[in-house]
């Protein structure tokens, strides 16, 4: 089975929104830096959180969240 | 910057001087019970006390300044849910997962090394200590 990653497209959403991190986190109820944790790929939110976050932005969340071959795999 | 942000950082600072003072407090109060067996110059020991103290009390100054955070969070339960994310949730969670094998590593030196229970004790107690804080600010870094 190829290794395969999670990615998102947080940022651009966001910033389509014109959103700033802040005010993101503020309409999903976390911290700043867990929006930023997110967008960078360090930490890897829960179901609940993605669809709060996919809610926030009025988006699906598989628009949102995806699944990326890792790098080095075909 | 929004109040939840800087409170975020807040709760960064005090636990950040908590830990340098718990850390100046212990480490020095742990020399003091090692070295106090040679015959130390009095100014030394002196020396060793009165940098302690300074620890113990810049370790108690973050104590408060954490109870009046605690406080004032807890008034806002938004506030509190936001602040304790499920990020800061699993860095907690890893924390102590570190902070549990350290004090299992730090139980073992008393094996290695002829020292005295309450210096073993206190050792425990400074490394578990050191070794969940520390590692939460690790792990709760951007």
């Amino acid at each position: 089975m190829p290794a395969e990653v999670l990615q998102n497209t947080l940022r651009v959403e966001r910033a389509r929104r014109d959103l700033t991190q802040e005010q993101l986190a503020d309409l999903v109820g976390v911290t700043r830096k867990t929006i930023n944790t997110v967008e960078n790929g360090r930490f890897v939110p829960s179901t609940l959180l993605a669809l709060k976050l996919a809610r926030a932005l009025q988006v699906p969340v598989e628009t949102l969240f995806f699944l990326a071959p890792a790098a080095g795999t075909k | 910057m929004t109040e939840r942000d800087q409170l975020d950082r807040s709760r960064r600072r005090m636990l950040l001087g908590f830990l340098v003072g718990f850390g100046v407090w212990e480490g020095m109060s742990i020399a003091r019970a090692l070295l106090g067996r040679a015959s130390l110059p009095g100014v030394v020991r002196h020396g060793l006390f009165v940098v302690s103290l300074v620890g113990w009390a810049y370790c108690c100054v973050q104590l408060i300044h954490m109870i009046r955070w605690g406080r004032r969070v807890r008034r806002d339960p938004e506030l509190t849910a936001s602040l304790n994310d499920e990020r800061v949730e699993l860095a907690r969670l890893k924390s102590w997962r570190v902070g549990f094998f350290a004090v299992l590593v730090a139980q073992a030196i008393p094996l290695l090394a002829p020292i005295p229970a309450i210096v073993g004790g206190r050792l425990t107690i400074l490394v578990g200590l050191t070794a969940s804080i520390g590692s939460y600010l690790a792990f709760d870094r951007e």
